[in-house]
């Protein structure tokens, strides 16, 4: 092959990944990252919440205090070391409705992440069982249900601060349980199934 | 004798609750970031709403999703239909595809989705105690248009824990199920670019009554061809 017919090749190889590349980019392809992002406009004024929800620093040691006391939450860590993970308010809900109403702290909620994933056996756990209808103070009800449950790597710890009590101890996401069973003779109180109680599924 | 018919009973109520599912409506949620977004010449809502109104104080979650490129409803719910087989209850869309000249124009719709979800009614007998599940939304041709982004529709995702019984009903972790519906997405052989742009949502984890709010405020970008 002659010098010529080389540098001809070589361009040619060239223009043709030019091409390639400039219709990957007009067509998109498998690996590329996304388009053009979005802007936002100025917020209405009628779409700005206040914020009285937040959880202050005494409070939050306060939760976690009341947390690692709690009979319920010790018996499911048991011997697995832990760490505090997610620590945040848990506030009432707007109920079903869409009208303006300003959420009211109840407590804290605590995610907390396990050393290695772990089996929970019958254990007794607090559980507060929600009424979205919010007519009742406090807008739940506690129960204590014995709990098994499989694959366990983190706890959701609900902790009521008005009433310094830790009221729900759960498995938290990724989680099986297989059993969760309340007291002979519970009666729940907090309307199930509800038309407007549900998140909609 | 006795045992034959207490199966009976429980396999006859988990039949009931897989056809019927939860029953609709919601519990609404305050939004601490909302507010509308463009490009080009269309607008949405970054939140989707519990019932047809724009309030901070009705919303269901963060709109984290976008399906681009050659998207419609339908295609989309196809190619995640191998996990995603299930429906939920309505939630609604906001936006406009023309904005109109500076953008303060009109042509707002609304759109309802029940989307797609792993399980109709999880904690129910023989059901799992967790279900993912997604909405979308565009307007009256099941799709949305602009240059920067093709035909798109847009959504949101959460899980739903032990809707059906079994505990405590929780909903909620938006931005886990994000993660998880890219995951199905590039598992069915899609490519999809995972917290591509910001939605303006962020949500600090909190727990607001049964709603359980975590949100990075990146929403994910998913390519159709």
């Amino acid at each position: 092959m002659t010098k010529a017919r080389k540098r001809a090749s070589v361009a040619v190889v060239f223009a043709a990944l030019v091409a390639l590349l400039l219709l990957r980019t007009a067509i998109g392809g498998p690996d590329r990252a996304g388009p053009a992002e979005p802007s936002a406009l100025e917020p209405e004024a009628a779409t700005q919440v206040v914020d009285e929800t937040s959880l202050g620093q005494a409070q939050a040691a306060r939760a976690l205090e009341l947390m690692k006391a709690n009979p319920g939450f010790r018996s499911a860590v048991a011997d697995v070391q832990y760490q505090v993970t997610k620590i945040g308010p848990w506030t009432t809900s707007n109920g079903p409705f869409t009208r303006e109403k300003k959420p009211e702290l109840l407590g804290a909620s605590v995610v907390v992440t396990l050393a290695r994933p772990t089996e929970l056996h019958d254990r007794k756990l607090p559980s507060a069982i929600y009424d979205v209808t919010e007519k009742t103070s406090p807008p739940y009800q506690e129960v204590t249900n014995r709990v098994t449950a499989r694959g366990v790597s983190e706890l959701m710890v609900l902790v009521d601060l008005k009433r310094g009590k830790v009221v729900s101890v759960t498995p938290g996401l990724g989680s099986t349980i297989v059993n969760s069973t309340p007291p002979t003779g519970f009666q729940r109180t907090v309307p199930d199934l509800s038309p407007d109680s549900r998140e909609g599924g | 004798m006795r045992r034959a018919h207490v199966f009976l009973v429980i396999a006859a109520a988990a039949a009931l609750l897989a056809v019927v599912g939860p029953r609709p409506k919601a519990e609404a949620a305050t939004a601490r970031n909302l507010t509308l977004l463009y490009i080009d010449e269309d607008r949405f809502r970054n939140y989707d709403f519990t019932d047809r109104a724009v309030t901070p104080y009705g919303v269901d979650w963060p709109i984290a999703l976008v399906f681009g490129n050659n998207a419609t409803i339908d295609r989309v719910k196809a190619r995640l239909g191998n996990e995603y087989d299930q429906t939920g209850g309505p939630m609604y869309g906001r936006m406009t595809d023309n904005a109109g000249s500076g953008g303060v124009g009109g042509g707002y719709v609304w759109d309802d989705d029940s989307g797609g979800k792993t399980t109709k009614c999880p904690g129910a007998p023989f059901q799992p105690d967790s279900a993912r599940h997604y909405r979308i939304y565009a307007d009256g041709d099941d799709r949305l248009y602009n240059l920067a982004w093709g035909y798109y529709v847009f959504g949101s995702t959460h899980w739903d824990r032990w809707e059906c019984g079994g505990d405590t009903a929780w909903f909620g972790w938006s931005e886990n199920a994000e993660g998880w519906l890219a995951w199905r997405w590039s598992t069915n052989g899609y490519s999809a670019a995972e917290d591509w742009a910001s939605f303006y949502n962020w949500e600090p984890y909190r727990v607001e009554g049964t709603h359980v709010w975590e949100n990075d405020g990146y929403a994910t970008w998913f390519w159709v061809f």
